[in-house]
């Protein structure tokens, strides 16, 4: 094993832990504020992990669309429907023995599966730049499901904005 | 498995797995919208792991899995603008985002 | 970055037996240490030059005691900073309210990797170029964010929910302004992007070829470095690229707070915006990020409009003009003592050697086979990439003393019912152009 092969790994699992912890705390946290903050941590340790897998428009399109939007979208939705003056409001959780034990089975089975994958792995090697054939394929294989997507969007956009307007009093 | 690996296959499917279960934990126990919203964009990230690592490992020439979380990436930003919509409306007619109290349809 | 490195790793003979990592990942961390140094300087002089900007805009004389002319007031600022009580509101959430300058520093410090700075150089050659700074500089709102909330203070959440919905709106006509160059320039890669341009002003788009180290390149490629200021692409398509100039300029002065838009900080609204808590260190942390991000808009334009490391004009010129701006400006310099006509002298020998440039008419330098130094064009390429860029910034400068500043509801409307429009519009022509003429 080689020097780089140690350093990938250190890597991998430093963002692994990082992503680990966040994720944690987003299901723990009292604070809703650093819930909501931990959430960053698990979305940028994810957006590394896409980097070391080499999905390179992955990892932007992670950064720019969940952490630049959605996570925003988020904060903002905390700070509009809470009295925000104080800085550690409450986020209760109704925990009980049966919640756990079901997470843990299921926990236990999707680790199951993952250690009984079949030996067919084998490393990718793209000759091409990702984002490059990503592009190609959005126009070419994947154009249905693209156009679909962009309908969608245009319906949300509508529906968020008609749901979100102040009533208008007749 | 193996701790120290070039090729991190089920490593990273144990870790999405972990946080898959966080993300239902989180979804089941708590009370506040935005976080159960919360719950869900962990829930997609998991999966979304799982996609890019099966594209990278598996998958030997196409971007299959790659185009999969692009779109489950896209869907969930929509779903997050429509459901913080929602959640905004519901906050505005009862004054309170918890799920367990909302119980009438109408105020 | 990494081509440099290797290059040096195969060349000195003391390396051989080292893993080629270990020499990269020291380079990396030197390169890291130079760039957050420079941003701190710059952070600094900028400071400086504001202040003597805004003295010389309303007749004033400005910073004057520390060092000839006020220099080294810079310097005294930073001192202070740096020995300031360090403060955290009792009522705060410490940990985030400690994190929060970081978050803000490290977002916009990443968008430096993907800079193209010369020829054949940038801290690294990313292929994801300039969806990667788009992406590391919006992250820099969760940042501001943190900061406002967990200083536990009604002008630091004004400030920073202010600044949020600021960035998140301005960002839709940057996006849409950038994807309309991309339509031209055909390469997220910023380096591509102008090493594609071709010596007749033409561009040579598709894949990105790998430009290595060893100055041989320079012999096919960068003989676009007397391509001239016509084959920038700001000259593209010339009304709609200038709209699209326009567009993303005013939108690189809301994403950074600066006047006319720094509505998150308007000291006589808010206290001091979403920094109003903080002191000393993580106060000098806001402070950089702002100006490393208004370099970073700045460098974004350059790479995208005014061509990068390319000089305005041929060759000869690019160099002569600073040189005889030099010599007129150590004639000048004994005879008065106003730093303007200096100035004025400076300017006046840069036009002059533009003109000799002009004259001899060029393409290769005449003096380069004599004296054998193809690597001045290193040299030459970082000095006009950031003197575009400074002149970006210090263009924004300008503007702060001239507009100003715009009410939120003006803010908004700007962006969503004027620029996001205009900027469709101006996405449409150039995509019809595009296709019309390639």
């Amino acid at each position: 094993m080689s020097l780089n092969e140690i350093l990938l790994n250190i890597i991998f699992y430093a963002l692994a832990l990082t992503g680990l912890f966040s994720s944690f705390m987003v299901a723990t946290s009292t604070n809703m504020v650093r819930t909501a903050f931990s959430l960053l941590g698990v979305l940028f340790s994810f957006a590394g992990l896409y980097g070391l897998l080499r999905a390179d428009f992955l990892f932007a399109a992670q950064i720019l669309v969940y952490v630049g939007g959605i996570l925003v979208l988020i904060i903002f939705a905390i700070m509009l429907t809470h009295k925000i003056a104080n800085v550690n409001l409450s986020n209760e959780s109704t925990s009980s023995s049966t919640v756990i034990a079901v997470v843990c089975i299921l926990f236990a089975v999707l680790v199951f599966i993952a250690l009984t994958l079949p030996e067919y792995i084998k490393i990718n090697q793209r000759n091409k730049p990702l984002t490059e054939m990503i592009g190609n394929n959005l126009l070419s294989d994947s154009l249905l499901p693209f156009e679909i997507l962009s309908v969608l969007l245009l319906a949300c956009l509508i529906g968020a904005v008609y749901l979100a307007r102040k009533e208008v009093k007749e | 498995m193996l701790w120290f690996t070039k090729y991190p296959v089920e490593n990273l499917l144990i870790l999405s797995s972990a946080v898959f279960c966080f993300g239902i934990y989180t979804i089941v126990t708590r009370k506040n919208a935005v976080s159960i919203l919360m719950g869900v964009e962990l829930v997609l990230n998991s999966v979304n792991l799982n996609f890019i690592t099966f594209s990278q490992f598996v998958d030997n020439a196409g971007i299959s899995g790659n185009m999969v979380a692009i779109f489950v990436i896209v869907l969930a930003a929509a779903e997050a603008s429509v459901a913080l919509a929602i959640i905004l409306g519901i906050y505005q007619n009862f004054g309170r985002v918890d799920v367990d109290k909302l119980t009438s349809l109408r105020n | 970055m990494k081509e440099f490195i290797e290059h040096l790793y195969n060349e000195l003979e003391f390396l051989e037996g080292l893993p080629f990592i270990i020499p990269f990942i020291i380079g990396s961390f030197i390169l890291a240490f130079i760039i957050i140094n420079f941003i701190a300087v710059f952070a600094g002089v900028c400071t400086y030059i504001e202040r003597k900007v805004a003295a010389r805009i309303q007749a004033r004389v400005g910073p004057y005691m520390v060092g000839p002319h006020g220099i080294l007031q810079w310097l005294a600022d930073a001192l202070k900073l740096l020995f300031k009580e360090d403060t955290v509101p009792e009522k705060a959430d410490k940990l985030l309210f400690k994190l929060a300058p970081f978050i803000v520093f490290a977002g916009s410090f990443a968008c430096w990797v993907a800079l193209p700075l010369a020829p054949a150089f940038s801290p690294a050659r990313l292929n994801i170029g300039i969806l990667y700074i788009i992406a590391f500089g919006s992250s820099v709102i969760l940042g501001i964010l943190m900061a406002g909330w967990a200083s536990s203070s009604k002008w630091a959440l004004f400030g920073a929910m202010r600044s949020a919905a600021q960035i998140v709106s301005y960002e839709v006509p940057t996006g849409l302004t950038i994807l309309a160059m991309l339509l031209i320039t055909g390469t997220l890669d910023m380096h591509n992007t102008i090493a594609q341009i071709n010596l007749d002003g033409t561009i040579s788009g598709g894949q990105s070829q790998g430009l290595p180290f060893p100055l041989n390149y320079f012999s096919t490629n960068a003989d676009n470095f007397s391509a001239g200021m016509f084959s920038w692409y700001i000259f593209r398509y010339p009304p709609f690229t200038f709209i699209a100039f326009i567009i993303i300029y005013i939108c690189a002065l809301a994403e950074t707070n600066r006047v006319p838009f720094d509505i998150p900080e308007a000291e006589s609204e808010l206290v001091s915006g979403y920094h109003t808590e903080y002191s000393g260190m993580r106060f000098s942390f806001f402070f950089l990020s702002e100006y490393a991000n208004m370099f970073v808009f700045s460098a974004i334009i350059t790479t995208l409009f005014l061509g990068g490391w390319l000089p305005p004009f041929n060759i000869t010129g690019s160099l002569l003009a600073p040189a005889c701006g030099i010599i007129l400006y150590m004639l000048v310099k004994g005879k008065t003592t106003d730093p303007a006509n200096r100035f004025i002298a400076f300017c006046t020998g840069a036009g002059i050697g533009i003109f000799l440039g002009v004259l001899s008419g060029d393409k290769n330098y005449w003096f380069a086979d004599y004296l054998g130094i193809q690597s001045l064009r290193f040299i030459e390429g970082l000095f006009w990439f950031f003197t575009k860029s400074f002149g970006l910034v210090i263009l924004m400068m300008w503007l702060r003393w001239t507009i100003p500043r715009y009410r939120v509801d003006q803010l908004m409307e700007l962006c969503w019912k004027k620029l996001t429009p205009l900027a469709f519009i101006n996405l449409f022509c150039i995509g019809i152009l595009e296709w019309l003429y390639k």
